[in-house]
Formats: structure tokens, sequence, C-alpha cells
């Protein structure tokens, strides 16, 4: 054979594997609203910087018949590339051939892009598309996930991990996007579960769509599974390029710095009236939020689950942060269960990759109730505890108004070794409210006094005596549990001063095999 | 559809339950046997005796509106027969140091309304149903 034959053919096999499982199969994929894989590889990446790998592994099965059918890639799309000129590791599962399913070879594949993203200390992006386990190929089809479960495990905490889901995610297959840091899921087109309708309708006799099971609904607001919803593929892919920005490529290095024109020093009158006069009465927080940040944007994580905390992404003097902050205008802002699984994984998220935290404080206690303490809001609530108090990253926390109790010391105070603590002059910070503190300490003296009307007076009395001297930050100020009590409007440049002053932050955990954070 | 014979204050109550979109709804509620001597006031609301939730309106669908969590009913800012668009304020809760705002995830009309300003409640209860 010629030469020129040689590079023909090596052509005419580049065309057949981009083909992936054939025309017909494409087009039913585009017909169902959905790109192929090799096309939303390209939109995830900066143009033309696609390298893949692999392109002519196909799979070794003989059972069943399956020496005689064989696609070029077995079904899923690897290689690296950039984002924003960043290298960057992908594997993208192929719908088209054999439903995406999982073989020997294509598990090898994404193992190689796991092993590389290790070794080169740069971010995974794996794109969901698959029907589960190739059957034909039995134990070895098993033996992949393990094998791809094992090296996500390792990777956790070296490389951010970010998993997109494009279609049906089931059974042991969504155990590595759930080892992964961040999960994306597109409205209407994708699903997640352990075991589908059909065996939940078997089991449990209840009748369940897979959306209504493990929909992109489901897994964001309800099960809080899913990081991200994306209206479309395309804007799904667009955040995971935004999400990456904030991030740095491995542990060992810092999220990219994005000089911006926002000046540091930049006041925000409005924060100087948004907590409303009655303590009572909420406000949004995220108005806070994007007061005090770069140009006003934020990238907010699971923003429909939990929604009394609201966590997040976001640039202050250039500098990339994790924001945490109690939400007053749903469920008052209460610390449950769900809030503090939230919050305890974003903060150790964030310390594990070098990305500095700014905690907003406005939280009036741990929620009460029997389904709270029978869900073990204990050991839940511990976790949030454990991860700020274990965080060695730059810690500055600002109190806008409540602070109380254990919910107090959960949101990083000085003693979980917050570094710089600010309070707005609007901060109560105490062990209970006035109403449950004067009870305590006072209801068998004035309820001595049979009047009633004596009574409300004498409690009245005792709340003002209470709330003067605890509903204010100059108690904790007055302790060196505050900082310094600041203006609202120039929180801004109070944060950003304290984040620079905290660049150079050396700080470091005993030595140990690992931690035992309560789960 | 789900039946089941449950006692409040003395009174004995046959209740059926449908699935609705996955939301269990309260769609029928009838006294079975004249009240007893009450014993002292449950601290949870189940159902209200002199006001029991009609059956669904002929769409069949209802949403039960549910306490996020336990509190005091502050202000109730809608009737029944009110038509309530998403997001619209519902009722008031001081619950944790907040008054905190209940909006509408659904819209729809108001068909019940099972609690009064001034009434406790805890995580669960059902608060109002919206006919949808």
């Amino acid at each position: 054979m010629a030469m020129q034959d040689k590079i023909k053919e090596l052509l005419d096999r580049r065309v057949e594997a981009r083909l992936g499982g054939g025309e017909k199969r494409i087009e039913k994929q585009h017909s169902q609203g959905k790109y192929t894989a090799r096309e939303r590889v390209a939109m995830l990446l900066d143009e033309g910087s696609f390298e893949e790998f692999g392109m002519f592994v196909t799979h070794r099965s003989t059972n069943f018949g399956m020496e005689k059918e064989s696609y070029l890639s077995d079904g899923v799309v690897t290689g690296y590339g950039t984002i924003d000129g960043r290298l960057v590791y992908v594997f993208a599962q192929d719908f088209t051939v054999f439903g995406g399913s999982l073989s020997e070879t294509n598990a090898l594949k994404i193992c190689n892009v796991l092993d590389l993203a290790m070794k080169m200390g740069a971010p995974v992006i794996g794109i969901n598309d698959s029907g589960g386990a190739r059957i034909q190929e039995g134990v070895n089809s098993l033996a992949g996930y393990a094998s791809i479960f094992q090296r996500n495990i390792l990777a956790s905490g070296v490389v951010p991990q970010i998993s997109v889901i494009f279609g049906p995610c089931a059974g042991g297959a969504v155990y590595s996007p759930a080892l992964t840091d961040f999960i994306m899921m597109a409205k209407n087109s994708s699903y997640m579960f352990l075991t589908g309708p059909k065996v939940v309708k078997t089991v449990t006799g209840e009748d369940v769509t897979t959306e209504s099971l493990g929909g992109a609904e489901v897994h964001s607001t309800r099960s809080g599974v899913a990081h991200f919803v994306a209206e479309n593929e395309k804007e799904g892919l667009a955040t995971i390029r935004r999400l990456l920005s904030y991030l740095p490529s491995n542990n060992m290095e810092t999220a990219p710095e994005m000089p911006n024109n926002d000046p540091i020093e930049r006041y925000d009158n409005k924060l100087n009236d948004i907590i409303p006069d009655n303590p009572n009465k909420p406000y949004d927080v995220k108005d806070v939020i994007l007061g005090i940040v770069d140009n006003r944007e934020f990238l907010e994580v699971a923003p429909a689950y939990a929604k009394n905390l609201v966590i997040g992404f976001a640039r202050m003097g250039g500098m990339s942060v994790g924001v945490v902050a109690n939400q007053p205008s749903y469920l008052a802002g209460v610390l449950d269960i769900n809030a503090s699984r939230k919050g305890a994984r974003f903060v150790r998220f964030c310390d594990a990759f070098n990305i500095p935290l700014v905690t907003l404080v406005d939280v009036p206690g741990f929620l009460p109730g029997t389904g709270q303490e029978y869900g073990g809001i204990i050991v839940q609530g511990a976790k949030m505890l454990y991860a700020y108090g274990e965080a060695t990253v730059p810690k500055v926390t600002v109190t806008l108004r409540k602070s109380y109790g254990g919910s107090h010391i959960v949101m990083s105070c000085k003693q979980l070794r917050g570094d710089i603590n600010y309070a707005w002059p609007t901060a109560e910070i105490a062990v209970m409210g006035a109403e449950g503190a004067v009870e305590v300490l006072y209801s068998k003296e004035i309820k001595a006094n049979a009047d009633p009307e004596k009574q409300a007076e004498a409690y009245a009395e005792k709340k003002k005596e209470y709330n003067d001297l605890f509903c204010n930050p100059y108690n904790a100020a007055k302790y060196g549990y505050i900082d310094d009590v600041i203006e609202p409007r120039n929180t801004r440049y109070r944060v950003i001063k304290a984040l620079q002053s905290l660049q150079t932050k050396r700080l470091e955990n005993p030595p140990k095999k690992h931690d035992n954070l309560p789960l | 559809m789900k039946e089941y014979r449950i006692k409040v204050n003395g009174t004995s109550y046959h209740v059926v339950v449908e699935d609705v979109n996955g939301v269990s709804a309260v769609t029928d509620v009838t006294p079975t046997q004249a009240p007893i001597t009450p014993p002292p006031a449950p601290e949870v609301v189940v159902a209200q005796p002199t006001a029991p939730t009609p059956p669904a309106a002929s769409t069949g669908e209802g949403f039960a509106v549910k306490s996020p969590l336990p509190g005091t009913i502050f202000e109730m800012c809608v009737q029944v027969g009110q038509k309530v668009a998403v997001g619209q304020k519902l009722l008031v809760i001081d619950a944790m140091k907040m008054e905190n705002n209940l909006v509408s995830e659904k819209a729809g009309t108001i068909s019940s309304i099972n609690v009064n300003k001034g009434d406790s409640v805890v995580e669960g209860d059902v608060l109002m149903v919206i006919d949808l």
C-alpha cells in the first residue's frame, strides 16, 4: 500500500469514528434535542482545542453475538483540551453507540483520562449519557465502573471533578457523578436514579415516571444531588466553563485572579438600609452578596435546594471566593439538616481547593422539631461545624444581624479559627433570643406577681434589659470575638482588605491518616 | 387512594386520602361518630371537625400547602375562594424570631384553609389547599 493510501485509510477511519453509531442514531439524538458526544465536547472546550484519545478503540466481547457489531471509539469520546486557555480533561459518553453503555474498553478510556488528569493536576469533566452497564460484557462492565469509582475517590480533593448529566444515568453509574464535586443536569432530558420506575413499581408499588423519580427538578430541589440545572445543553456547558473560572486546576494552586474594573472601595449605600427596622422582618441576603462582590456577579450553587442557606462563587478584588450566607427570607434562615449538609460540603470543597471563604451570618438558630431530631440534625449540623473548624483557607465572617446559640458557633465564629470577624451595627450575638432568655431567667420571679398587667410590664422590662445587653455587636466585640463593627455600605472594601491581608495565611492541621468527620 | 380511620378529640373520622402528583392530599373527611368527652387539646392540628376539607373540585387536583417549619400563624393573607398566583404571599408564620412569608408555589384557587391567626403549627401541617 502506498503512503497516500495509508493516509487515506487513516482519514476514512477517522470519519467512521466520528460518526459514532451512525447517521440514523445521530439524527435520533438530535431529534430529542440532544447533541452528540463530540458536539458537546466541542461546545465545552475552547474552539479547536480538543485532542482526542482512543478513537480506534473497540470492544473485545464475543458474548451474545457481540463480535458481529462494533464501533470505533466504543461509545465514549475522551481526550483533553482547554477552557479559557487552561488544560482540562474530558470524557463524553456516546449514546449512539450501544446506548452509551459502559464496556471494559470504554471504562479503560475513561480511567486513562482520570489518570492523566491526576498526573497533570487538571480538572476532569465527564459528560454522562449512558443506559448503564453493557450487559453482554457481564462482570467486566462492573469492574469497569469500580475502576472509575476508585479513580474518582483518589482524585477527590486533588483536581476538581465535574459531572454533566445530559441523558440517562442509572443504576451503579450514578456513583461516579456522586463522587465528584459538582453535578449539572439538563431540564427534561436527563435523569439519575439507582433503581428505575419499573423496579420501584414492583418493590414498593409506587407509580413514578423517570422525571418524577430522578429528573433535574427532583434532584435540584428535593434530593440536593444536582448543583446546577440548565434549560438546555448549550447553557449547561457555558455554566461549566464559568464554574471552572472560579476554581484552581488542582489542590496545589490557587484560583486564577481576574482583575476587573469594579473598584474595591466602592460603597453600596443600599446596604445601610437593608436591615428592616423590625428585627423580625426578612430581607433577601442575595442583595447583600451582589452588593459586595465584583460587578454583582455571583454563581450560586444549588439555588433551589435548602434555600435557607445560600452558597456560591464570586470574585472580590479579583480573588475567587466561596460565599456562604444564611437567607432570612426563607425559613427564617435557620440551619436545618439539608442546609447543614449543603453548607458543609461547599465549605470542604473550598478548603480543599484553596478558595477563601466569606461567610455572611444572619441565623436565628437550628430548626427545632422531631423531624429534625429524628433525621439526625445533631450529626448533620456537626458536619457544618466540622467543615468550618477544619478549614485552613482564609475565613472572613460578617455578622449582618442574628447570630444565636449553636448556630452562631457553626457559622465561622472566631473560635473555629475565623480569621477576621466583622459585624454590622445591626448584629445581635447571644446565646438565645430575649423571649426565651427572660422566660428561663425570670419567669418564676415575674409570675410571683399575680397581676397580668404587671407581669407583662416586667417581661417587657427584662426583655429590654436583655436586648440592650446582648442584642448588639458590642458585647461580643468587648471580648474580641468580633474584630470590628463596620458600616454596612463599606463591607466590600473591608472584606477585600481582609482577604488581601490573608493571602499569605499558613495554617496546618495535625498530621493524620484522615479525619473522621461525622458522616 | 387510601382510607384511614383517625380519632381527633374523641371524634372518629373516616378519611380518604388520594395521591395527586405525588402529593398526599386529604380529599374527604367524614365524622363517623359524635364526639365523646373532649380530651386536652392535641398539639397537632390534623383536621378541623367544623370545617371538613371538601372533596376535590371538578379538576380533581388539589395542592396541599404545608408548614415548612414549626411556629405560630402571624397573619392570614388570603381567603377561601380567592385566586392566587405563583409567588403570592399566602400567610405569615412567626417562627425562629422571624415573620416568615409563605408564598404560593402554585397558581390556583384556595379551596380550604385549615388554620387561623394565632394557631400553632408544626412542620408538615397542611395549612391550606389550592385547587389547581
